[in-house]
């Protein structure tokens, strides 16, 4: 009887010499992605990759790249992993605060509603302040608010009237603001 | 979890999920276009992503040497003999009663008069035990 053969793991060497490898383009695209994971994870973009890089370096929890799982892709899960338990860990914590549900104005930065006191994120005031992060702009505010509550193009659509090339547009500017307000730490 | 609370981590787990299959649509080359348009200057993105990841790699690297460092000093310290954790006055102790046999007399006055370090006296005692002078304890064999 066959046993199954064992999954191979590089290293640390290995994997630091993949790292190496990787495309502008590949690199990019893992920055741009951790800054599209990044809402309401307490971190910025730049942030949450460089984590994952560090727990993949480090091997913690247990995390080794497969040498049959392309670096990006490892990269990227690790990534999808970290944002969503850091997500629900915020959602989980109960709150305090009386005035928990208020969204008081001016906070410094949307990705930044962040109780340092507390360790302790809203996650509600971030939803918040990406509404408002659009105030100017209808069709990409639609965009978002479509996205956040699963509506098809459609009903996009239907909320913020838009052609073909208005809504593809109006995604673009979406994707590129939220890329901008959290990807780099401090706004350039 | 509170039902707002869940609610909005679902909005947010939507709009992540969302821009992340977004990012995967896009060409290697849209990829390189949007760093053009977001950092003004798609070779300066690449260059501060490259960055990045080499800051990391250099922390790890200097925690895994950090470490291996501590591991080395427990190592060394665990190799010591058990009468280098003696109270210093009773290390001194041991030194003079051995001293008052065969060994030099300089060695307990550098001892006594404060002039060698408890380093020092650590090593000698740990020398003592390896000459057969001492046991573990500090008594004599």
């Amino acid at each position: 009887m066959h046993r199954p053969a064992e999954r191979a793991y590089l290293d640390t060497t290995a994997f630091i010499a993949a790292l190496g490898t990787l495309t502008d383009a590949d690199r990019i695209r893992l920055r741009y992605r951790a800054a599209s994971l990044a809402p309401g994870t307490g971190m910025q973009g730049d942030d949450l990759f460089q984590e994952a890089v560090r727990r993949a370096l480090e091997r913690e929890d247990g995390r080794r790249c497969p040498c049959d799982v392309p670096v990006p892709a490892f990269l990227s899960n690790v990534m999808r992993s970290i944002a969503s338990a850091e997500r629900e860990k915020y959602a989980r914590q109960v709150s305090l605060d009386p005035n928990d549900n208020d969204c008081p104005a001016g906070d410094p930065h949307p990705s930044h509603v962040l109780d340092s006191a507390n360790a302790r994120i809203d996650l509600q005031r971030i939803v918040a302040r990406l509404e408002e992060l659009f105030a100017d702009d209808p069709q990409a505010q639609a965009v978002l608010i479509g996205t956040m509550e699963n509506w098809t193009p459609v009903e996009i659509r239907d909320l913020e009237p838009m052609d073909d090339l208005q809504y593809a547009a109006a995604r673009r500017r979406f994707r590129r603001a939220i890329l901008n307000e959290f990807g780099k730490d401090g706004k350039k | 979890m509170n039902s707002d609370k869940g609610s909005a981590c679902r909005q947010l787990n939507r709009l992540a999920q969302a821009l992340d299959q977004q990012i995967d649509t896009l060409s290697d080359d849209e990829i390189i276009a949007e760093a053009a348009v977001l950092h003004g200057d798609a070779e300066k993105a690449a260059r501060e992503t490259r960055d990045l990841i080499q800051g990391v790699i250099s922390k790890c690297g200097r925690r895994r040497l950090e470490a291996a460092r501590r591991a080395y000093d427990a190592q060394i310290t665990g190799a010591r003999s058990n009468v280098v954790r003696l109270p210093l006055e009773r290390k001194l102790a041991v030194i003079e009663r051995v001293a008052a046999g065969d060994f030099g007399k300089q060695l307990t006055l550098a001892a006594r008069n404060g002039s060698a370090t408890e380093t020092d006296i650590d090593s000698l005692l740990d020398d003592l035990v390896k000459l057969g002078l001492i046991d573990e304890e500090g008594n004599e064999p």
